[in-house]
Order: structure tokens, then sequence, then C-alpha cells
């Protein structure tokens, strides 16, 4: 495995056979077989596509979409790699799609997508931490469909670059760059660059 | 495998954004050797690129916080989406063969992935193994009868192999008599591989 | 008789022999459960296929069966053929016209 971070979207714990079994079973018709994946990776794959897409719905269609497209690939997957791997390639190429075709979003209907805070702290270091989170969210606005890729898996998906690379479809250093570029533009619409 | 693969010392094909710093280092190889936490004896003494850095991590403060907002997937609920997504794959069902069951003129069959479903299952009943593919073929010279050519995963725990092999075919046979009812001209059972628990049986797909 | 009353009536027979959890959906049973069009909430109607080659020739039935997992596949598929075929023989309007009867398991609950 390249990097030395674990992946963040590894299936948690769950009763039942492992996913390559499953995998095998549901690419010879088990249905039920496949239902125990979808299960067990929704989650993880709901929380990536809407970090991409930043709309609940829009992540659930586009997960609901890769599950069914998998659904008929199955019987030509041969295990090239994991059914997690794979399926967090779908999910972020079909997300890729949607932020491409996207038209440019208002920065004001950017801001009022984000989630609500979930956790109590501080009423100062809420309002702080709000702030930077609301300018960091209309930030993001200003990225390419692919740099803004690269950058989510990056940074809060936290995968190397290696695997990121593979996921997209472009070297590493390809995807390097597009990193840097969006940290460039990010650190500048915040204000911190001089 | 190396996990760091270092932007090579002359730059890197001109790229627009970057920028040189006035004390000459690129900004793509300050913020990539902070990132990848590469000693540098120049950075700690440079204003440049200690103010270069200090917008990065400022950054990340912001990052940490939207990554932390949007963390939650333990709390979501999979089961509406796994719904909606096995309605659409219920109409698209893969069943396999037709397999016959009784005499040829009773005209009475069974599908295939109905039939591998309970087969895995029989497999699974011997302590420690798990089971993956399961094809069951009709034979075409014998009419009536199938063969089965079943994958295994053993457990690291088997004395044998042929003798777990032998003990899986009594198994899958036996299933295959007394809840299905079909005939069997052969089993073949492939050992793909070892089981990571060798007691895990008993979590198999209920039949 | 008509194929679509005839086939009412033998799929109340096929549910009710042991071993038989339902008659396997349809595609407009399947569909129904995909859009769960409230309006359409009558019996389900299963897959069995009753026809007739040029409307007098022998009864033609195909049953497509999901079978309890406690009981043995064959023994079901059999008691549904022969629970099919003794009705046509003993109702009036279809003794005497021969029947071929095709049961197939699509499932095991």
């Amino acid at each position: 495995m390249p990097g030395n971070r674990t992946p963040t979207w590894a299936p948690e714990e769950d009763a039942g056979p492992d996913d390559a079994l499953l995998t095998v079973r549901a690419g010879e018709g088990d249905e039920e077989a496949f239902a125990v994946l979808v299960r067990r990776h929704a989650p993880a794959l709901v929380r990536l596509a809407t970090r991409l897409v930043q709309d609940r719905t829009e992540a659930e269609d586009a997960v609901q979409d890769a599950f069914i497209s998998a659904w008929r690939k199955l019987p030509e997957f041969r295990g090239q790699s994991s059914f997690g791997t794979w399926l967090y390639r779908i999910v972020t190429n079909r997300c890729l799609n949607i932020l491409r075709t996207r038209k440019p979003q208002s920065q004001l209907e950017a801001a009022s997508q984000i989630p609500a805070p979930e956790h109590s702290v501080a009423p100062d270091r809420i309002t702080e931490g709000r702030a930077a989170i609301v300018e960091l969210h209309d930030a993001l606005a200003g990225l390419s469909a692919e740099q803004r890729t690269c950058w989510v898996l990056r940074e809060l998906d936290e995968q190397p670059y290696a695997f990121i690379a593979d996921t997209v479809g472009i070297t590493e250093q390809a995807v390097r760059a597009r990193v840097f570029r969006a940290r460039r533009h990010l650190t500048e619409a915040l204000g911190a660059w001089r | 495998m190396t996990t760091r693969i270092h932007p090579p010392d002359t730059p890197p094909p001109h790229d627009p954004d970057d920028e040189r710093l006035p004390c000459g280092r690129l900004l793509s190889q300050v913020w990539a050797d902070w990132e990848e936490g590469t000693a540098d004896p120049h950075r700690a003494d440079c204003a440049d690129c200690t103010s270069a850095v200090a917008e990065l991590e400022q950054l990340e403060t912001a990052v940490r916080r939207l990554r932390d907002d949007t963390e939650n997937a333990s709390g979501y609920d999979p089961a509406p989406l796994t719904e909606r997504v096995m309605n659409v794959v219920r109409l698209e069902l893969r069943p396999g063969h037709p397999l016959p069951l009784g005499a040829p003129d009773e005209d009475m069959w069974l599908m295939e992935s109905a039939a591998a479903r309970v087969l895995r299952t029989a497999a699974e009943r011997v302590p420690g193994v798990r089971s993956g593919s399961c094809r069951i073929t009709p034979e075409p010279d014998r009419p009536g009868r199938v063969a089965i050519s079943l994958h295994i995963l053993a457990p690291t725990t088997a004395p044998s192999l042929p003798m777990l092999a032998d003990e899986v075919r009594r198994e899958v046979g036996a299933w295959a008599d007394h809840r299905l009812g079909l005939e069997i001209t052969g089993i073949d059972v492939h050992v793909v591989g070892f089981a990571d628990e060798p007691d895990d049986s008993e979590k198999g797909i209920a039949p | 008789m008509t194929p679509t009353a005839l086939g009412d009536t033998l799929a109340h027979i096929v549910r009710a022999v042991p071993g038989v959890a339902f008659l396997a959906p349809g595609i407009t049973g399947r569909l129904r459960s995909a859009f769960q069009d409230p309006r359409q909430s009558g019996p389900p109607r299963g897959a069995l296929r009753v026809s007739r080659r040029n409307g007098a020739g022998p009864w033609e039935i195909e049953a497509r069966i999901v079978t309890l997992a406690g009981y043995r596949a064959c023994d079901v598929t059999r008691a549904t053929r022969s629970a099919i075929l003794a009705h046509l023989q003993a109702d009036g309007a279809t003794a005497g016209h021969g029947a071929a009867v095709k049961v197939t398991i699509t499932g095991i609950v």
C-alpha cells in the first residue's frame, strides 16, 4: 500500500464474509451478497461524495448510480482492486463529472449549504471556527473540478498521492500540481497571502 | 515501495501558479517539504520560508475544521440507499443457468444462483471454511445431471488440504441431495487461499 | 375458461403447496415494488404463465416460484407440478386437453 496514511474509507468491522468473497458471490448473481457490500460501503462513499459535491442529495444519487453501475459490471470484475477501491474510483469520477457540468455557483449559495456544527465548543470558538469554514467553503467554489477533486481526496479524505493518482487516472506529479494550485488559491482567497 | 516521491531538485516544468520566494526556494518545494516532513536546515532560519509555511498551516487549521464537520460517516443510516439500489438490482438479476431437477420429462428447474447460495453455505459447515465462487453446470452428455465447481478458503489450521476438500465435498454432496435434489456427477473443490479467521463458519450467509 | 382466470386459480393452488414461499414476482411485480405505487396494492400476480396453442391445444403452464429453505427443492417442484396437473384434470373446463407444466425455482429463502 503506497503512502503512510491509512485510508479512512476502510469499512467498519461488521459481521459477515469479507469483501473479496462477497464480491465473487455477487459477480455470480448473488444479490444478497451485493446488498451486504452496499450496506457496508455506503456510509463512507456518501461521505466522500458529499465532500466532493457538497450536496447530500446529489451525493446520494451519485453513490446510488455508482453501485448500480458496479452491479452491471461485476461479472467482468476480476478483482484487480478491492471492491472498496473500485467503488471509491467510480464515485469519485461520477462526482468529478457532476462538478464539471455544474454551473458556477454563487458564493452565497455555496455558503448556505454548510452543515451546522454538531459538537459543542465555546461560543467564541464556534464563531471563529464557523467563519473560517465559511471562508474556506466559499474559496473552494473558485477551484476547477479537477483541482477540487484532488484537493478533497488529499485534504478531507486524507488519501496518499499515489492512491489519488490511481483513482483519478492521472500521474502522481499531476495530482501534486493540482493540490498545490488548490492550496495556492485557497491561501490567497483566505486572505492569508501577503 | 517508497512512500515519498520527492519533486526533482531542478524546478519542474514551469508552473505559472508557482512562485520563487525571495530566498530562492520555490513555494511548491517549501510546502511539499513541510507536508512530507522533510528536514531543511534553511527553512528554520528563513523568514520567507517560515511565513510561507505559516500561511499553509493557517489553511490546514481551517481544513481540519471542515474535515471534522464532514467526518460523521458512522452515523449514516445506509438502509434507505441500500433499498433503492436493491430495487434496481432486482430488476436486473443474473440467475445463471437453469439446472434440471427430477426426471427430464418432469420439466422442473432450479436457477443456478439460488442453488449456489445453498451449496456455499453447505461448504461452510466445515469449520473454518469460507466459500467463494460456486459454479454449477448441466452436463451436456448426461441429461438431468450437473457438475459443481467450488472455490474455498481453507482454515490455516487444516492439517490436510485433501482431507479438508473431502469433507467439503461430503457436505456439499449431502446438501445437493437432501436440500435441493440435484443429481451430481462430480464436485471439484479448489482451495484458492486461506481464511484469516479459522473458526468463523457461523458468519456465512444463512440459508 | 380464459387463461387469465385459470392463471389466477392456479396461482392460489401453487401458493398453497407446502414449501412454496411465493410466486416469483414477474416484471410488473418487481417494477411495482421498485416504485412502490400504492394504487396497485391488490394480491400479487406472480409469474404464472398460462397459454394454449391456437386456443385449443394442450394447456401450457409455466410457474416460477421461490421456495422455503427447509424444504427439498426437488420435492417442492414436484408437488407444485402435481397440484397443477391435478387441478387441470379435475376441472371440467380443462380436463381432457392434456397439459405441459414447467416449474422453475428462482430463489430459496
